[in-house]
């Protein structure tokens, strides 16, 4: 089995950070872009939008609570920035990777559990009632969203006989993922919206309870916390590329131009799907998680098992 | 400093505003709101996050003490604007707009100020920071700091509904708390996110100043009301278009009305997981409660959006029903959240529409 792939040297992180700051910029204009259509105002005017938030958080001063446990929250806060650039590692740019790890599904899939104790760690570091409430909402959703999630990583695993990312990709060399094993891909979007803290699944930010986790962050803390959040929003969208959708494959133009436009296609519906569903109580999306995504990403695995043995 | 000066005219585009509205505040607030849209800058949830708080109307004594925690909270730089009534909220976000520019004031600010967050005895007006009662640093006797850090006490141990021992912690909801009724304060103690115990009381209970609302500006508070329930839900489109609707209906636009009524309603009734989320929450489950607070016996927060959206159109064409009696409603609210977790109470509160039930009683009382 041949990997797909060439791992480039470490230097090229940078690069991939850089990339990272890209996606999230164009996310958060996308995002402001479908807020501003909603009040009536030009989207426009949301080009900049990201520059001004940034000079505002910059400018911003840092304020902490009452007996705030400072080193958990902070962790928390700057975690997501974090774990959205370890995922990132081991997604295939095109033909190059940072870290062709040959169980990349399972550090993608680490990566995003990590998350769990960054979203309760911010909740509970500011002291305060509404994010800890927050944090305890993630981790019910999370609870519910996690193991359709591991589910749906499976399945392309199974049809490529590998966790290798460079693997999964050239297994599609005939046919897309997404294309006969679809509810994996559904589920996976679930997963990613999940984790990003995003749409339906953002109640544990909700505005009920005053922003939740996010409520004490003030300044460059909001900032690296919120940036975080866009971080693995876009790491999730560009791990869909390799896994169900053929990585860089694609006609006339190179391979990192293909997985570039895919990844942005998938950043941007998560997040205008994100902005049309209204909240999900975890007590209420455990029911959809548990009863019907579970058994959805059981059966879809044993489709895709049965289709590979028969081949 | 160069870099100060930009890093302000930049920030200043963005600007998050908190507002903060007094029971007589409402179209103090609207009009702040469309200016703040106007300019494209941003409404916020929390004090953490605020550039600007803004108080709407005329605060009674203990509204102003709360106001001035929640100042203190805000990280700076910092502006403080009242807008008492709607005309000057164009010219007074122009004054904060200003005021946030001037970069050696927020210095001073900064100096001045205190420098460490304050412990229990300032903290307990807040939206988030748990509350602890009358509990003063002087009167800590048992156990020192130890017991209470940062004169906090450490929260107490209490069963939760399945048996288990979990944390209490006494939470204030409100007054300064988006989407909740102005003016409206609940005492609750929290069980992990579980309120097992709720007390209810009205700030400044002097009854504030009659306002004459007409039966249009009525059926725009109650849209508002409407925007506030969908933005809990976190249906965030849905609730931008009520907004639309009760400016329009503010501005006796009333061709659009009618047909904005109607696409808002079309559209409620067409999202699915919107009745799924809602449809599923009972408002009042004690049959003993329902008396007097005009919530059918089995009603969903689902089926009071709904009621909501057609008494707005009820007061548009002079069929207004009877009216509601605020006091009770409020009265009822502990017992109809006890037993809820907190995303489900503000559902709860949200779909009794107590802001626009208020503003009709007092035209009748005044």
């Amino acid at each position: 089995m041949g990997s797909a792939v060439i791992e480039v040297t470490p230097g090229w992180a940078i690069a991939a950070a850089a990339m990272l700051g890209g996606l999230v910029y164009l996310a958060a204009v996308f995002n402001g872009m479908l807020a501003s259509r909603t009040v009536g105002r030009s989207p426009v005017a949301t080009l900049l939008r990201p520059v001004y938030e940034t000079a505002r958080l910059l400018r911003q001063r840092r304020r902490s609570t009452v007996a705030a446990d400072a080193l958990l929250w902070r962790i928390g806060g700057a975690g997501m920035l974090v774990a959205a650039l370890l995922k990132l590692t081991v997604i295939p740019f095109g033909h190059w990777t940072l870290f062709d790890f040959d169980a990349g599904l399972v550090w993608f899939n680490a990566m995003d559990v990590l998350v769990w104790a960054m979203i309760w760690l911010v909740g509970w570091g500011g002291n305060s009632a509404h994010a800890l409430v927050g944090g305890y909402r993630f981790l019910a959703l999370a609870v519910a969203y996690e193991l359709p999630l591991m589910f749906a990583l499976i399945a392309p695993a199974i049809a490529a006989e590998s966790l290798n990312v460079g693997t999964i990709i050239a297994a599609q060399s005939g046919l897309w993922f997404v294309v006969w094993m679809p509810f994996a891909f559904l589920i996976f979007s679930v997963g990613v919206l999940g984790f990003s803290v995003w749409g339906p699944f953002a109640s544990a930010l909700g505005p009920d309870i005053a922003g939740g986790a996010g409520a004490e962050l003030s300044g460059v803390d909001r900032l690296v916390f919120f940036a975080g959040r866009y971080g693995v929003l876009a790491a999730g969208a560009a791990f869909a590329v390799p896994l169900f959708f053929g990585g860089g494959s694609g006609p006339m133009l190179p391979a990192w131009m293909w997985f570039l436009a895919k990844t942005v296609l998938v950043l941007t519906a998560l997040i205008w799907v994100g902005r049309k569903l209204p909240l999900f109580r975890p007590d209420q999306f455990m029911e959809v998680g548990w009863v019907l995504l579970i058994p959805a990403g059981i059966l879809q695995d044993l489709v895709v098992a049965l289709v590979v043995t028969n081949q | 400093m160069g870099v100060t000066h930009v890093l302000a005219r930049l920030a200043v585009h963005a600007t998050h505003v908190l507002l903060v509205e007094a029971p007589d505040g409402w179209r103090a607030r609207v009009a702040a709101e469309q200016a703040i849209a106007e300019r494209g800058w941003r409404i916020c949830l929390a004090p953490a996050d605020a550039d600007v708080l803004v108080l709407c109307g005329t605060p009674g004594q203990e509204l102003t003490v709360a106001v001035d925690q929640v100042w203190e909270q805000l990280p700076g730089p910092r502006v403080r604007v009242d807008i008492p009534s709607p005309q000057d909220a164009v010219s007074r976000l122009e004054e904060a707009r200003r005021r946030l520019m001037a970069v050696d004031a927020h210095a001073e600010d900064a100096r001045t100020r205190a420098q460490t967050p304050r412990g229990a005895e300032h903290a307990d007006m807040d939206m988030g920071d748990m509350h602890h009662g009358d509990m003063h640093h002087g009167d800590m006797d048992m156990g020192g700091m130890d017991m209470a850090p940062g004169g906090i006490p450490l929260a107490g141990g209490a069963d939760d509904r399945d048996g288990l021992e979990m944390d209490e912690l006494t939470v204030q909801l409100g007054p300064v708390l988006p989407y909740w009724p102005p003016g409206v304060v609940l005492h609750c103690t929290l069980n992990g996110d579980v309120l097992t115990r709720a007390e209810v009381r009205v700030l400044d209970a002097a009854a504030p100043a009659a306002v004459n609302t007409g039966t249009r500006e009525a059926a725009a508070r109650r849209c508002d009301d409407v925007a506030a329930l969908l933005a809990l839900a976190g249906a965030s489109d849905l609730a931008a278009d009520a907004r639309r609707l009760r400016n329009a209906l503010l501005a006796d636009d009333s061709a659009r009305n009618a047909s904005d009524l109607d696409r808002l309603e079309r559209r409620i009734h067409r999202a699915p997981l919107l009745r799924w989320s809602l449809g599923r929450v009972r408002v009042v489950r004690d049959p003993a409660l329902a008396d007097g607070l005009s919530v059918g016996p089995g009603e969903s927060v689902f089926d009071r959006l709904l009621a909501m959206v057609s008494t707005i159109r009820d007061m548009l064409n002079d069929s207004v029903n009877g009216k509601r009696d605020v006091a009770q409603l409020v009265a009822a609210v502990p017992g109809l959240v006890t037993g809820l977790d907190l995303a489900v109470a503000r559902l709860v509160v949200a779909s009794l529409g107590i802001p626009s039930a208020a503003a009709a009683a007092r035209v009748t009382d005044g």
